[in-house]
Formats: C-alpha cells, sequence, structure tokens
C-alpha cells in the first residue's frame, strides 16, 4: 500500500517535468513595435503591425540579405482590434508580442466616427502592452505612416518616435502623450489633444501640430497648426526652448528662448466664476539680429521686450479664443488647475465645465508676460 | 554556550520582520485602489494613518495579553483566562480565519501571476504548485520559518524602494493636489479598508511561544506594524504621484503597474516587474507559510495526538478546494472581505476581550 502511494506520488512528479507551459522562445515572438489603425470597408477596423525581423537589423557581420527590409507591415481587417490581432497570427508564423510596441498611430478618420477608449482598450487592458506607447494621430491612412522610409532609422516607427520625441527641439511639437496619460484623460472625461503626425513631400514626416479631442465623446474635433500648438505649449508649460521672430523698425530680429516658466493661479472671479491668471517669465537671448552697434541694442531693449510679450500673447490669445469658442473644449488644461486650486468650484462646476452649460467658456484667462533679456550674443558686432 | 537557533527564541528583530512581512503580504497590491474610491486626490494617506494607528493599538493589546503568558500560546491563553471548552472554540475559529487566508491567497497568487507571468499556465495549475511548496515549508519546524522573514523581508523592503526610487522620474506633483478635500466619511471609509490590510499582527499570540524569557514583547510587534504603516504610506503617495488619483482607482494592482512603470536610467533592462514579481511571491510564500504554520499549531492544540504530517494532508486538498470556489474577480473580493471582517472579529477583538478579562481577574494569570 505505501509504495503504492511512493509510487503514485513519484509518478506525480512527472507532471511537472513539461517544462515551462508559457514558454516561448525568443525567435518565435513577432516583435511589434509599431501599430496602426484606420477605418477599413464596412465600418471594419483596420489594424496594421510593424514587426521587426531580428536578423535584418543586425548590423555588420552575419548572414544579412542584402536589400532585404529589417521590418514587415501586417495588416489584418476585424469589426474589433482584439480580433484583428487575433488574426493576424493565422497569417504570420510568429505571434504577435506587443511589449515593445511604441507607436500606435491613429488614422483622423476612425478617430472622427470612434470613442477613443473603444479603439484603444485593447492596448489599455491589455497585460502585454506597456503604458509607454506613444498615441499619434495621422493625416490619411495611418499605414502609410508606417511605411516611410526615411534612410535615417532603420524602421519607419523609429523615424516617427525620435521625430516626436524631443520637443525641446521645437516648440510646435505636442509633447508625447503615451498610454497611461490617456488613460487618466478618458477617465476624467477632459478634453485634450494629440500629437499629429502628417506626410509631407514625398517620405519625409511632420510632428508638428496637435489633434483635439473633447472630452464629451472623445472624438476628433479639429487640429491645431504649428502656431497653435506653440501658444497650447506655453500654456501647458512644457516649452523649454523657442525662437520667435520680431519686426523691429524694418529690422528682423530672432529672439531666442532660453528660460520658460509658467505659472496658473485660480481664483474666484466676477459672478462667482473661475478666474485664471497665466503668469509667463520668460529669459532669453538675441539669436541674430541685423544690428550693427550694441548701443542700439540697449536702446531697444524695452521695445524687444515688448514686442516678444505681444508675441507670445499673440500665440497664447489664439490658442485660447479657439479653444474657449470655436471648440468649446479645454484641451489646454484649465480644468485641472481649477481642481488643483479651488475644489469648491470644481466641485460646483465641474461637470458643466466643457460640456452641459460650457461654464469654462465663460471664463476669464488674464496673461501675463515677463521678459528679460539676459545677453546678446557672443559678439558685440557682426559686420 | 548559548546557540540563538537551538534555543527557540524569538529575537527582538525577528518578532519586528516577522509582523511586518505578515502584514505586508497581498493587500499591498491592491490597497491604494480601493483606498481612492472614497476619498478625493491624495487625502487617503489619512486613512492609512488611521488604519495604522487601528492597527497600532491592536498590536499593543495582543502584545500585552502575549506578555502575560510568556512562552504559551493562545489555547493554553483562553484555558487560563476561561476555560478548556472556549479554549477549543476561539482557537478552532483561528484555525479556520488562517486557513482561509491561506486559501484565499493561493487563488490571489495564481490569478496574479497568471496575469502578469504566465498567460497560457492554469490557474488551478499555478495554485497547486504553490499549495506544494507550502506544504514542504510547513512540514519543518516554526521557528526556521519565522527566520526566513530575517532573510527575505530586508529584500522585499529594498525591492519596495527600488520602485518608488526609480518612478522618481514620473512623477507629477499635481496629481496631489488638491490636499484635505475629503470628507470626513470617505476618510473614514476608506480606512475601513486600510484597516483590513494591516491583519497579520495576530500571529504573535500563537509566536508567543518563542517568547518566553523576554518580558517586552509589545514593542517589537508595534513597531512591525509601524514599519508597514510608513511602507504602505510611501507606496499610496507614490502610486497617487505617478498615476493620478482617477487611474488608481480603476488599476486593479497598482503597485505592480507601478513596478512595470519603472524605467530604470541607461535602459540597461525594461522589464523591471519580473524582479518585483519574485520577491514579492517569496514574501507571500514566507506570509502563507507561517499563517498554515499558525493553523497546523492550533489543529494539534485541539487534538494533540495528531500528526502534523496528517494535519497537513488533511488540509491542503481542503484549502486548495476553498480557493477555487470564487468564480471570478469580484467573488474573490467579497471572499476576501469576508475573510477580513472573519478576522478582525476573531484575531484582534477576541483577544482584546481576553486581554480585559485578565485585567479584571488581577493576577490570576500568573499562577
Amino acid at each position: 500500500m505505501n509504495k503504492l502511494i511512493k509510487a503514485m506520488l513519484a509518478a506525480a512528479l512527472l507532471l511537472l517535468m513539461t517544462g515551462c507551459w508559457d514558454q516561448i522562445e525568443i525567435e518565435e515572438r513577432g516583435f511589434v513595435v509599431g501599430s496602426a489603425l484606420d477605418v477599413a470597408e464596412d465600418g471594419k477596423i483596420a489594424l496594421t503591425f510593424q514587426i521587426v525581423l531580428p536578423v535584418q537589423m543586425k548590423g555588420g557581420s552575419g548572414q544579412k540579405d542584402e536589400g532585404g527590409s529589417p521590418y514587415i507591415n501586417l495588416t489584418s481587417t476585424a469589426d474589433t482590434v482584439f480580433k484583428a490581432a487575433r488574426n493576424m497570427s493565422n497569417e504570420m508564423s510568429r505571434s504577435p508580442y506587443l511589449a515593445h510596441n511604441q507607436v500606435i498611430i491613429i488614422s483622423d478618420e476612425l478617430a472622427r466616427t470612434e470613442h477613443m477608449g473603444d479603439i484603444l482598450d485593447v492596448f489599455v487592458r491589455d497585460h502585454e502592452s506597456r503604458r509607454a506607447s506613444k498615441i499619434m494621430i495621422s493625416n490619411g491612412k495611418a499605414s502609410d505612416m508606417l511605411k516611410i522610409r526615411s534612410g535615417i532609422e532603420t524602421l519607419p516607427v523609429q523615424y516617427i518616435s525620435s521625430t516626436q520625441e524631443n520637443p525641446d527641439k521645437s516648440e510646435s511639437i505636442t509633447p508625447p502623450t503615451n498610454i497611461g496619460d490617456l488613460h487618466d484623460l478618458l477617465l476624467s472625461n477632459s478634453s485634450y489633444a494629440l500629437p499629429r503626425v502628417h506626410k509631407v513631400e514625398g517620405d519625409r514626416i511632420s510632428t508638428s501640430g496637435a489633434a483635439v479631442f473633447n472630452g464629451r465623446d472623445h472624438r476628433l474635433i479639429g487640429y491645431l497648426n504649428e502656431a497653435e500648438t506653440t501658444g497650447r505649449n506655453m500654456i501647458l508649460g512644457t516649452v523649454r526652448t523657442a525662437s520667435l521672430e520680431l519686426n523691429t523698425d524694418q529690422r528682423k530680429l530672432l529672439f531666442e528662448v532660453r528660460e520658460f516658466r509658467r505659472m496658473i493661479k485660480v481664483s474666484e472671479g466676477p459672478h462667482g466664476l473661475p478666474m485664471f491668471d497665466l503668469i509667463i517669465s520668460v529669459k532669453g537671448v538675441i539669436g541674430e539680429s541685423g544690428l550693427e552697434e550694441v548701443e542700439m541694442m540697449e536702446q531697444l531693449n524695452e521695445e524687444i521686450k515688448l514686442k516678444v510679450e505681444d508675441k507670445i500673447k499673440q500665440y497664447i490669445s489664439r490658442v485660447i479664443d479657439k479653444s474657449q469658442n470655436e471648440y468649446r473644449s479645454d484641451f489646454l488644461g484649465f480644468g485641472s488647475k481649477l481642481y488643483e486650486q479651488q475644489y469648491h468650484l470644481w466641485k460646483k462646476y465641474g461637470d458643466d465645465w466643457d460640456r452641459g452649460e460650457f461654464i469654462y467658456s465663460q471664463c476669464n484667462i488674464n496673461v501675463k508676460v515677463d521678459v528679460k533679456v539676459t545677453t546678446i550674443g557672443t559678439v558685440t558686432k557682426s559686420k | 554556550m548559548k546557540n540563538e537557533l537551538i534555543n527557540e527564541q524569538m529575537s527582538n528583530k525577528e518578532i519586528v520582520y516577522t509582523v511586518s512581512n505578515m502584514i505586508i503580504g497581498f493587500g499591498i497590491l491592491t490597497l491604494p485602489n480601493t483606498i481612492v474610491k472614497t476619498t478625493v486626490s491624495s487625502d487617503g494617506w489619512i486613512s492609512v494613518l488611521l488604519g495604522g494607528g487601528v492597527a497600532i493599538l491592536f498590536a499593543w493589546l495582543i502584545g500585552k495579553l502575549g506578555e502575560s503568558f510568556p512562552g504559551e500560546h493562545y489555547h493554553t491563553m483562553v484555558t487560563r483566562i476561561v476555560n478548556r471548552q472556549a479554549a477549543h472554540i476561539l482557537t478552532l475559529c483561528f484555525t479556520l480565519y488562517f486557513l482561509l487566508f491561506v486559501s484565499y491567497q493561493i487563488r490571489g497568487v495564481s490569478t496574479i501571476t497568471r496575469l502578469y507571468l504566465f498567460d497560457n499556465t492554469p490557474e488551478e495549475f499555478i495554485g497547486f504548485i504553490f499549495l506544494l511548496v507550502l506544504a514542504y515549508g510547513v512540514a519543518g519546524p516554526s521557528i526556521a520559518l519565522v527566520r526566513l522573514n530575517l532573510l527575505f523581508f530586508p529584500v522585499l523592503v529594498c525591492i519596495l524602494l527600488a520602485i518608488v526610487i526609480l518612478n522618481i522620474g514620473s512623477f507629477d506633483v499635481h496629481h496631489l493636489l488638491p490636499v484635505l478635500k475629503s470628507d470626513f466619511t470617505g476618510i473614514l471609509q476608506a480606512s475601513k479598508e486600510t484597516i483590513l490590510s494591516y491583519l497579520g499582527v495576530e500571529i504573535m499570540l500563537f509566536y508567543n511561544i518563542f517568547v518566553f524569557k523576554k518580558k517586552k514583547a509589545t514593542a517589537p510587534i508595534v513597531y512591525g506594524v509601524m514599519i508597514s504603516t510608513v511602507l504602505y504610506l510611501l507606496l499610496f503617495i507614490v502610486v497617487i504621484a505617478v498615476f493620478g488619483s482617477v487611474v488608481t482607482e480603476h488599476t486593479l494592482y497598482p503597485i505592480a503597474e507601478l513596478a512595470k512603470e519603472v524605467e530604470v536610467p541607461g535602459e540597461v533592462f525594461e522589464r523591471f516587474e519580473f524582479f518585483f514579481f519574485v520577491i514579492w511571491l517569496i514574501s507571500l510564500f514566507c506570509t502563507n507559510v507561517m499563517a498554515l504554520d499558525v493553523a497546523i499549531v492550533g489543529v494539534m492544540s485541539i487534538f494533540p495526538k495528531a500528526r502534523r504530517i496528517s494535519i497537513i494532508t488533511a488540509l491542503l486538498p481542503l484549502m486548495y478546494i476553498i480557493g477555487l470556489l470564487p468564480s471570478g474577480l469580484y467573488e474573490l473580493h467579497i471572499f476576501a472581505d469576508w475573510i477580513s471582517y472573519f478576522g478582525i472579529g476573531v484575531a484582534w477583538f477576541i483577544p482584546a476581550l481576553l486581554l480585559l478579562m485578565v485585567k479584571l481577574k488581577g493576577g490570576r494569570a500568573h499562577e
């Protein structure tokens, strides 16, 4: 009897010998680096995955197939994103693995018709995908963006994501928004703007501008152009450097912003409505000047300050106007400032903020700009 | 020659680590999520502190009760204070509580490891393996299990601190604003939830057998609870600072997500969460193996003739089946709540009453 039990127990251990249940060899994984979502016929969704082929990625020696593409794009169509991803496995030998997905591009057509939350549900929910995948809206077909061959980077996805990555480079690029950020926006039902990517002249892309979504139904309602995006970035305080072109007495000056700070103070204004004071302080240098004498510069100092102030106010008031009156959506983050600073007002107006009674559109937003010119470059005279 | 390992005496350090490790078990994963449901923004820290305060009070009471009966465990304590029948009933309840606790955690461990680590492995199988490991652990002497904490608790603390430090880059102070805007009832409701995650101190009522020489076991027990309070507080604030209260509310396991969020400077490795899961599983093993051990000690005190190994063989299948009973996440949460309320009653309130009885009867305890 005892022997029998022992034998059975020993046999049961065989179960453990089958090894790892979830084992997938690294060669058998299809590493997805980018995804694109488009509208297909009959209201279906077309999902495109860009999958890397590690063999082709290897530089230098190795059996690299010259001229072979380092990636493939696979498209699959279905009613839901999840189903489309599953269908993908039918067409390829490797199962798609989403943990390294860097970019998710959504076509404007799809973003206009579908709720963002529905489109991205799989990416938010799936444990495999990372919260760091960046979301972008494309003008035109999203899958076309994954076909761009830049010549600079090996993968189109790398090209797109590094072009978009560094908002320090330009004040007119919308800072990256990842799945995690978007999850927050979706849950708090606030309006927002997402980075936009569009093709320019052949095989180049531009990531300037932004696509605006409202928090009522999370659909694309419009775009911001470069100047408006600059204004938005200034309000959000994400600007690090910027170059402003100024016209003074027939001369063109370039003011380079070196330090940019913004503060938003919320108080209770007239009629008990929230009032916002946007205080911006800028420090910068004259980057390019047609001026001959330093003395003249110093005389012009006051004028430059005024011009810079005007320029910044112009950017900001334009985007505020668009946000309050045209789109009537608070994609500039004033609502969250209200929540942070005047919670009682938020409790009162939060539900009617940029919907219902559109309290946001009635609020006063005052802008104050403080400019300091620090140096004028390294030379006193350039010609 | 005195040998610490042979004399089966728990040092103060061991008590502190055991209590902390016992408390920080499964609950840490979901804690922030339950708190923000009823509080505004980052105000939940008050609830964490309130919960900790209540836990410290009970820890003190449990410690005092233990001090009155040095070197004896719960069953003997109750026998001395009331009588044998009461001791049987109370110990049985206590044992039942710990068994349910382990069943729940086995299920929880399998659910979460499947979600994050083994996509295709059936939960039943993960649970089974975990159970086998527990059986192995519990087959040895209790004092060895207690000393495991000495090894693993510092590692757990290190990994939790690493998660905090490596997430500094993702902090957004604005997520913490506004402060102090929650209403009082909301904070109290959240405190009710936090108190549940401080269960675990009661283990010292049984491990009191290893505290026979020292007269002062209360202080280390209270320190143990304090350490967990501080860790809870830190993690809660970091979770809110990284995710914001809205996302936290809708994330099932915020701490696991926090571990996933980690970006190591220089991108040496991307998937930090594996380290967290490994350590967390070891820590859960310690917690469960102690709970199971105590349950077995409880059974043995009621049936003194039973052999340890036969009790283990009888209990394991039972726990496995109980663990499989809840049919989904929702039922699992309800199950967990019941166990916790049962635990608070059996393991905190009754010992407090017992202590009261000891004090009322005066010196009888020291006969």
